[in-house]
């Protein structure tokens, strides 16, 4: 058996440190999506976080222990969703800017390939930061990100077009 | 997918290892200290519930008695005579006659032709309209980007009246003919209106589970297309409900009782709200 399976598995009898090993596996993946979607280290960790726990607690519903991870993304796409709608409605004022109510990428780390990343996906809105990540970077068909973020392969498609070019563009000027 | 897409992806890519490089995991976030938040907070995997399920079943079952109960009396008190429906076929005529009349209503109430005009939504698109309200953007717009089910939260997101529908109803007011595997057929009708046109429309599909959302064009038809995932988003005291249909954007928004239609090709979201942010005082 695969040995993710048999984690997942285990996990679903209430089984913390199989979960936590499961979680290993990926932690790295979720928390790198997290930070571009929600543009900041602090959120992203948070978001991880909630995540990871809401995961634990409905891992018994998961009927295809083999479908853990796009499930677990599921979840955390959810989850940041939730980080900016809370965010948004905390300030009264909203920058469109980023698209995300004037959060900034605040740390700054040195590479300049990171910065030019950084700064392409402030381009974006939420959803296109969404589509990019898990299309280009974690390599999901736009019919499986549709069903993680309750939309249509036609419009996953199109978003992700028009996400590169923007993103392509930024590129190009920077 | 073009040549200049897949480059892009694959700057994309290569950046994003160099990242994965320079990133460290935050320590709230390592393994260990992730199993110590479920055991300290005392996380459970939560059991599948039966409670729920049964008291749902003891629900129908009392709401149907109630209802069949209510019948029986009913007949029992017109003396056994089956109740007619005499408003149906007016229904079916005041339908035609509203599809028939549906430009002149849109143009003289419902939509604002002014807002409708394309040529002046592209204008007011342009960057000068942009940077004249950007400063009145940042203080005004709350955006609430969430996806929702439009065939049963749209009347609760932008007000109006939402009626389930059988196919047949549905298909009198939008071109798209009744969609095999569909569960729910909804019309949204504007409450201030004795017109029974309705603003919008949804359905959603049994078999794929996406919602599918039309909005009224401003020739008086419903769009013939498929709008799926519409955000919902609030602007000053207006909410703005809107999707996009490949490069074209669809936005519908009430203002002071009447519901203006937007129709932009080659907009963000952000435009749009932009631009409706300059339609609302």
């Amino acid at each position: 058996m695969d040995p993710k399976i048999d984690l997942c598995k285990r996990s679903q009898t209430g089984d913390r440190e199989a979960f936590g090993d499961l979680y290993a596996l990926y932690a790295k993946e979720l928390y790198r999506y997290a930070y571009f979607v929600l543009g900041s280290p602090e959120l992203a960790a948070d978001a991880v976080q909630d995540a990871v726990i809401s995961a634990f607690e409905q891992i018994k519903s998961l009927r295809k222990p083999e479908a853990f991870k796009a499930w677990l993304f599921k979840i955390l796409s959810n989850t940041c969703n939730k980080h900016i709608g809370d965010k948004v409605r905390q300030r009264e004022t909203v920058l469109y800017d980023d698209g995300l109510g004037g959060l900034a990428l605040v740390e700054a780390l040195p590479a300049e390939d990171i910065m030019d990343l950084k700064q392409a996906f402030t381009v974006l809105d939420p959803i296109q930061r969404q589509i990019v990540l898990l299309c280009v970077v974690e390599g999901y068909k736009s019919r499986e990100v549709a069903q993680m973020l309750s939309s249509t392969p036609g419009t996953v498609r199109s978003k992700l077009a028009r996400a590169l070019k923007k993103m392509r563009e930024e590129l190009e000027r920077t | 997918m073009k040549n200049a897409d897949k480059e892009t992806e694959k700057i994309i890519q290569d950046k994003m290892q160099a990242f994965d490089e320079e990133l460290p995991l935050p320590e709230k976030l390592n393994r260990q200290a992730i199993v110590e938040g479920l055991e300290s907070k005392g996380v459970m995997v939560k059991k599948k519930s039966y409670k729920g399920a049964v008291r749902r079943i003891a629900a129908a079952a009392a709401a149907f008695a109630v209802v069949l109960s209510g019948l029986s009396l009913y007949s029992y008190f017109r003396g056994g005579e089956p109740v007619k429906n005499d408003d149906s076929a007016a229904i079916d005529d005041s339908n035609n006659e509203n599809v028939d009349n549906a430009k002149d209503i849109l143009l003289n109430g419902i939509v604002d032709a002014k807002v409708s005009e394309k040529a002046e939504v592209e204008s007011a698109l342009s960057e000068d309209v942009a940077e004249s309200v950007s400063s009145r953007n940042e203080q005004s717009i709350n955006t609430e980007s969430l996806y929702f089910n439009p065939a049963k939260e749209a009347s609760a997101k932008i007000g109006g009246k939402a009626e389930s529908v059988t196919a047949k109803e549905w298909s009198k007011f939008f071109k798209i003919e009744a969609l095999p595997y569909s569960l729910s057929y909804n019309l949204l009708y504007d409450l201030h209106s004795d017109s029974r046109i309705p603003i919008a429309g949804s359905v959603s599909y049994s078999r794929k589970g996406n919602p599918v959302f039309v909005l009224l064009s401003k020739t008086g038809y419903l769009m013939d297309v498929g709008i799926s995932s519409p955000v919902y988003s609030q602007v000053n005291e207006s909410k703005v409900l809107f999707a996009n249909y490949g490069n074209t954007y669809f936005a519908l928004f009430q203002y002071e009782g009447l519901y203006y239609t937007i129709e932009a090709q080659d907009a963000s979201e952000a435009e749009i709200l932009k631009l409706v942010n300059t339609l609302i005082p």
